[in-house]
């Protein structure tokens, strides 16, 4: 056992020596490589912690939400089909949601205005979300103003601004009373933007959302678990944020790896052939090899992902925020909720140490069978 | 210096014991696993770190949630179909024509909504 | 401590730039004698050291050791003789790594890495002790008197001092038998008679020592015990005493 320890410990030793050799050469692969783990495994940290959250807010999501079609596009529901849905069996809850977008010409944002039944306040008030707040630079105790749909404007007081937990939830929210709602828009009062729809027995959901699109023509119900399924599907590694910078990375990594891999140098030939002549065998070599190759990508693997974390968990991960931003004025500033998934992890380990030493063990592969007498004839 | 003395004897043995300053030296391969086991410890304390965090979830989250019984996050407010994806229209994002170039760098990570309403 | 009948070697076979390097070739290789095997360069020097040194396999003959050191062989069996004629690779190594050191005519040192390093590389994977091969090295480096170069890069030293680095190397694994291929190549004739010196000192040590060189000053040594003549993969001369 010692003796085995003692090899992998001598054989180490020389292949770090080896490494440092070409220490600019192999300092900045090291530095290109940690960097590549750490996008990638930011990704997944970032993708596997928003998916989570989705998971867990979006658990209290209406059962079934039932929008209006008209030629094709979402429209208002009248009120007076919830009497009709709420009269079908298995439905314990019908309510209104009534919700729009009002962009702001001044500040060039759009918020998601929407009518809070439990506002607890009278109309003249509102509660803003943390985007809004700081897009307007208004807080609590403020007065802000609405461009209503007679085009005169429609003061409202800020009462509260929501918590910066609710960020990834309501940031860009402004919660009124139904009578300011109808007046901001010239909102029909018959009417609603959308039914939520809550269902006692969840098996029958489904069930229930074909009897709704029968009653109601033209409609449109959605389930709660089409809902998570649309998060699921952005965030999902086929789909969205996971294939559009996993894609780049891989590749990259692949020329990289690629690169590595035919690069073989004469003098690396050269002292694979000493090494042969002074007694290695060739799985002492391949050894050293794996050793080389280990080195790097578990150093490379082990930084990458501490980098990952800290970027994602402490600094809201800022390399993702131009592609999260986008074409937004308001942007919600969330921060996540760290979460380690083991099984995404072990997979960055599979997917990328293991790739890496092979490409550095197969190509000596070929030079370390070579005769252990090509040293004497060079 | 002559390499061996009279006997034939190999001196070396008797300067083993004279000169060996060289053992303080760090092997590369315990500076190797120092490194390793640090990195290790800081990874373990990170993932302390995300255990601790998560027992302080945010309940007034999922009542605000519950309470206007919203149905997306707010991630892109851009437009209605990035900042309510799950409530937009059949072909959200090809909102404008079903062949148009969607001009939202989010559009480019979100997928069109799986809804099996839609078949009916 | 070496036999060898009927040696043959040749190389490309089966293609049109075949050629025989050895052709017959017997030769025995006594225990704690300096042999030096001369002749002119294309006469099959390089090809006999590399058979007697197990770094390569003849193409008909036999080769038989005696008294060798292996592992995977039981410890009674060592007084026997051992045909490495057929042995697979792996067993040559562990052959070459126990009992024999080499020297070559282009040093063959790693660049890049300390000297000490390179003294100790062909311990590295036989799995002993660090400390043990590190104080064998500092011993040799001791008496080599290159203790000052420890750890500078071997590219940065002499001709001769790298010549001593080569030779520490090949002592570090205390081996019995000396393989040097034209270890005087790169030396003016002091240093080539420094390293007759050096090699004076191996066979009073009971070391049995084989060069092959062209060296007037190498083959002229009155400590030869044999001088062996080789020409167009024969021996000319077998310098029996």
């Amino acid at each position: 056992m010692s003796h085995f320890i003692n090899r992998q410990r001598n054989v180490l030793d020389f292949a770090i020596s080896s490494l440092l050799r070409r220490r600019l050469k192999n300092i900045s692969l090291l530095l290109l490589y940690t960097l590549i783990v750490a996008l990638v495994a930011s990704l997944i940290f970032f993708v596997q912690s928003l998916k989570r959250e989705a998971a867990l807010l979006l658990k209290d999501a209406p059962d079934i939400v039932v929008q209006q079609l008209m030629a094709g596009r979402h429209d208002l529901i009248k009120t007076s089909n919830m009497e009709r849905i709420a009269a079908i069996r298995g439905v314990t809850e019908v309510a209104p949601r009534q919700w729009g977008y009002y962009f702001d010409p001044v500040f060039g944002a759009n918020y998601t205005v929407m009518v809070d039944t439990a506002l607890g306040y009278d109309s003249g008030n509102a509660i803003i979300g943390q985007g809004v707040a700081r897009n307007q630079r208004i807080a609590a105790g403020d007065i802000f103003t609405l461009r209503n749909a007679q085009n005169t404007p429609l003061l409202l007081n800020v009462k509260e601004v929501l918590p910066y937990e609710s960020e990834l939830l309501a940031s860009d929210m402004i919660l009124m009373a139904p009578r300011d709602f109808t007046l901001l828009f010239g909102f029909p009062e018959d009417a609603a933007t959308d039914l939520a729809v809550t269902v006692a027995n969840p098996r029958e959901t489904i069930t229930i959302a074909g009897k709704i699109a029968e009653m109601i023509p033209n409609s449109r119900p959605i389930l709660k678990s089409e809902i998570l399924r649309t998060y699921d599907s952005i965030f999902d590694w086929r789909g969205g944020l996971m294939v559009t910078i996993l894609l780049i990375s891989i590749l990259s990594f692949v020329i990289f790896a690629w690169d590595k891999a035919a690069g073989l140098s004469a003098e690396e030939k050269r002292e694979t052939g000493i090494l042969k002549s002074i007694g290695w065998e060739t799985s002492d070599i391949l050894l050293l090899k794996f050793w080389e190759g280990s080195a790097v990508s578990l150093s490379a693997f082990l930084l990458g992902v501490a980098a990952a974390y800290i970027h994602v968990f402490f600094f809201s991960a800022p390399l993702f925020a131009p592609v999260l931003k986008g074409w937004s004025v308001l942007y919600p500033a969330f921060r996540l909720k760290p979460h380690i998934d083991l099984y995404q992890l072990s997979t960055l380990f599979f997917l990328t140490v293991m790739p890496y030493t092979a490409a550095t063990i197969l190509p000596s592969w070929l030079t370390a069978t070579t005769d252990a007498d090509s040293a004497m004839r060079s | 210096m002559a390499p061996f003395d009279t006997t034939g004897q190999r001196i070396y043995t008797r300067i083993i014991q004279s000169r060996d300053d060289r053992e303080d030296i760090i092997r590369n391969s315990t500076a190797f696993f120092a490194f390793t086991t640090t990195s290790i410890v800081i990874l373990l304390l990170l993932a302390v770190h995300a255990l601790s965090g998560q027992r302080s979830f945010a309940t007034a989250d999922r009542a605000l949630a519950g309470r206007l019984k919203l149905t997306d996050l707010c991630l892109f407010t851009e437009a209605r179909y990035t900042r309510h994806p799950a409530m937009a229209d059949n072909h959200a994002a090809f909102q404008e024509h079903p062949a148009a170039f969607d001009h939202f760098p989010s559009g480019s990570i979100l997928m069109p909504p799986k809804m099996s309403g839609s078949s009916r | 401590m070496i036999e060898m009948l009927e040696v043959s070697k040749s190389f490309n076979t089966g293609k049109p730039n075949e050629f025989l390097a050895l052709d017959k070739v017997n030769l025995v290789i006594r225990r704690g004698e300096l042999t030096i095997l001369k002749g002119p360069s294309g006469s099959g020097k390089t090809t006999l050291l590399s058979l007697v040194g197990c770094m390569n396999r003849p193409s008909s003959g036999r080769i038989k050791l005696h008294g060798v050191r292996t592992s995977f062989m039981a410890q009674g069996s060592e007084a026997e003789s051992l045909d490495i004629s057929s042995l697979p690779e792996r067993f040559l190594t562990e052959i070459r790594r126990r009992n024999f050191g080499f020297i070559f005519q282009q040093f063959n040192l790693v660049r890049g890495i300390s000297v000490i390093e390179n003294i100790t590389l062909p311990a590295f994977p036989t799995g002993e002790n660090y400390a043990d091969f590190r104080r064998r090295a500092a011993g040799l480096l001791e008496q080599f008197g290159i203790s000052r170069h420890a750890d500078s890069k071997v590219e940065w030293l002499s001709g001769g001092e790298m010549q001593r680095v080569a030779i520490a190397r090949a002592l570090i694994n205390d081996p019995e038998l000396i393989i040097a291929d034209e270890p005087t190549a790169h030396l003016d004739s002091r240093l080539s008679r420094e390293f007759m010196d050096l090699v004076a000192g191996f066979r009073k040590e009971g070391r049995t020592v084989v060069i092959a060189s062209h060296d007037p000053i190498v083959f002229t040594d009155p400590l030869a015990d044999r001088v062996i003549e080789m020409r167009d993969g024969q021996i000319v001369d077998q310098g029996q005493p």
